[in-house]
């Protein structure tokens, strides 16, 4: 299986390689987006001075953090909310036909190196962060923000994931995708959600708990835990819980799909 | 035991209902409605290993729906299905290692690489043996001429180009059984021969079972000793090509083209005696060329010939066999005049039915 994952890798890269122009575009892009986005908190927090007792330097770690496990989700994963046209287009099928896990097949069929400009913008935000807000971590807490982004990408996956599986019963399921994405791009990215109602904050911890991709652990790392219990070092859970039920959901997906051939 | 054994089998998709408007579809939010729709019924048929068997049939006869059942990638609602031992939904890993399948629509292979580069992918996946890597190789680019396109990315090929390179990849892993859906499908005449030309030497060199879809007649004629044509899920015919010509119509035709232009067609020629005693199922007058269709069962080609000297000024003449295509022709449309009378039933039916109650 290891084998066989590493050649299907090995066949997306080439396939992206193959059109290598964009790649610099690419990258420089997701620079000016993310300067874009991060220069209106900037100018939001100038005059307002902080943001429900979260100051600039705050924000950048909360915005890079969430920067960090989405890039690394769009590194190797982007294409899964793509599900719908695979199974459009037929593509599916031939995943069906081989001798290895039709997840597995999926997963790697594509990257996308969009991500690794995000990964470069979130090292540098996170840099800027830690210096500004004078943090000293032990190895043990590197460690623990290595574990928090990994379970960040993890988040993010297993919901993306979770959604498009909606297309083996309905056969379409990007508008679900793209709805439950506002969750993640236009809340808990770069707002500490406690500025929120009750509702929205629900939603984000337990109906698509995006808020542990950043907003909790990062009250951890920021000294401001206090209050919430065990909800800043869930996140490695919470990211093993989701994986299990998208893996889940999936089998069934499967079975509906071969039943249906939808 | 047969190597593909298929019996019994059904398989039905559900269909939203169609609209009806107003609260009812409000109503199918929460209570769908659904149309049952039998793509396959009740088919049964089994395939012995070496076989070389064409699948025909007219569009939505349930032709693919089947090889998606024999391939794994669609679960059969009812009936027995077993390919080579196993059943493919099922112990769907271990069919794949044994089945070779080439979708003719659709690639298998990485759009974007070199072809050479997704059958190393597929060599991995497979888990092919570095030997037998090698010994295909050789074969693909002696038979196929991979060598000439091998380092091309698939989507820059010619589809005469992709469908060899999408055979390899079928066959790369030494498959027992290969599916063939539409393998000449919008190929040109010449690469369509190379592809037959392989298609036939891989079942008979190597003994590889292949079950092949099609719409061109020419594919059956010049690789399948066998054919079952399907319509509305059930099989019309199964049997040895050459037996499809004499059990459907199995009528030829002479055509003649004679001296002069616009001749008047003297019906006495061939009336309904001459007709009669030469087997002339009928005949066609266009300005100077006529057209009989014979049963060559009742008359020599010879005697018809010289009847023909005798009364007409023959120009030329032209002896025709009976055309596969033909055949299959008049098979699709008995079978749609059945469904039509079918439906048409029906719907007396439930006309009737609306009168009384």
């Amino acid at each position: 299986m290891w084998t066989a994952w590493k050649a299907m890798l090995r066949a997306a890269v080439l396939s992206r390689m193959a059109y290598r122009a964009d790649l610099a575009a690419g990258i420089v892009g997701v620079f000016v987006l993310n300067g874009a986005t991060l220069g209106t908190t900037w100018v939001l927090l100038g005059r307002f001075d902080h943001l429900g007792g979260w100051g600039f330097y705050d924000i950048l770690f909360l915005y890079n953090l969430w920067l960090a496990g989405h890039g690394l989700r769009v590194i190797l994963f982007r294409h899964v909310g793509q599900l719908e046209v695979y199974i459009l287009e037929g593509t599916f099928d031939q995943f069906l036909i081989r001798p290895v896990s039709p997840l597995l097949q999926f997963l790697s069929r594509e990257v996308h190196y969009l991500g690794i400009g995000d990964v470069l913008v979130s090292c540098t935000g996170i840099a800027l962060a830690y210096h500004h807000l004078g943090l000293h971590w032990t190895p043990g807490q590197w460690l623990w923000f290595a574990a928090v982004v990994v379970s960040s990408a993890a988040v993010e996956l297993s919901l993306t994931l979770l959604l498009a599986s909606a297309a083996f019963w309905t056969g379409r399921s990007s508008p679900l995708v793209a709805t439950a994405s506002q969750f993640s791009f236009g809340v808990v990215q770069q707002y500490p959600i406690h500025i929120f109602g009750r509702p929205l904050r629900l939603i984000v911890t337990v109906l698509l708990p995006f808020a542990f991709m950043n907003y909790y652990p990062s009250l951890y790392f920021l000294g401001k835990a206090g209050g919430y219990g065990v909800l800043p070092f869930l996140s490695p859970a919470v990211a093993v819980a989701l994986l299990l039920l998208a893996g889940w959901v999936w089998r069934k997906g499967l079975e509906q799909y071969q039943s249906t051939g939808s | 035991m047969a190597l593909i054994e298929v019996r019994d089998l059904v398989k039905e998709f559900r269909r939203p209902a169609a609209r009806r408007g107003g609260w009812r579809d409000i109503a199918r939010l929460f209570r769908p409605e659904y149309t049952i729709h039998r793509a396959v019924n009740h088919l049964t048929f089994s395939i012995e290993e070496g076989e070389l068997v064409g699948f025909l049939g007219p569009n939505g006869a349930g032709k693919s729906t089947t090889i998606k059942m024999l391939t794994g990638i669609l679960m059969p609602t009812s009936g027995h299905l077993s390919v080579a031992g196993l059943h493919p939904a099922r112990q769907r890993r271990l069919h794949a290692r044994q089945i070779g399948v080439l979708f003719g629509q659709k690639t298998q292979l990485w759009w974007d690489i070199p072809t050479i580069e997704s059958l190393r992918a597929l060599k991995a996946i497979y888990g092919v043996p570095d030997e037998i890597w090698r010994r295909n190789l050789d074969l693909f680019r002696e038979l196929l001429a991979l060598h000439e396109f091998e380092h091309v990315p698939v989507r820059q090929l010619s589809l005469g180009q992709r469908m060899r390179a999408d055979l390899a990849a079928a066959l790369l892993h030494d498959p027992k059984i290969l599916f063939l859906d539409e393998p000449t499908i919008g190929v040109d005449v010449l690469a369509k021969e190379r592809l037959r030309t392989f298609i036939r030497e891989i079942n008979r060199d190597r003994k590889v079972t292949v079950l092949l879809t099609t719409h061109d007649m020419g594919d059956i004629e010049k690789l399948c000793s066998r054919v079952m044509i399907i319509d509305r899920g059930t099989l019309l015919y199964d049997g040895p090509t050459e037996a499809l010509k004499q059990t459907f119509g199995g009528l030829r035709t002479l055509v003649i083209d004679v001296e002069g232009e616009g001749l008047q067609p003297p019906r006495e020629i061939f009336s309904p005696e001459v007709r009669e005693t030469f087997g002339i199922a009928s005949v066609e007058w266009n300005g100077s060329r006529v057209t009989l269709s014979f049963d060559p069962r009742k008359t020599a080609v010879s005697d018809l010939i010289a009847a023909a000297a005798e009364r007409l000024p023959v120009r030329d003449l032209l002896v025709e066999d009976v055309a596969i295509e033909e055949v299959v022709r008049s098979i699709y449309l008995h079978s749609e005049q059945i469904r039509a009378t079918d439906s048409g039933g029906a719907a007396a039916r439930q006309g009737a039915g609306r009168e009384t109650g």
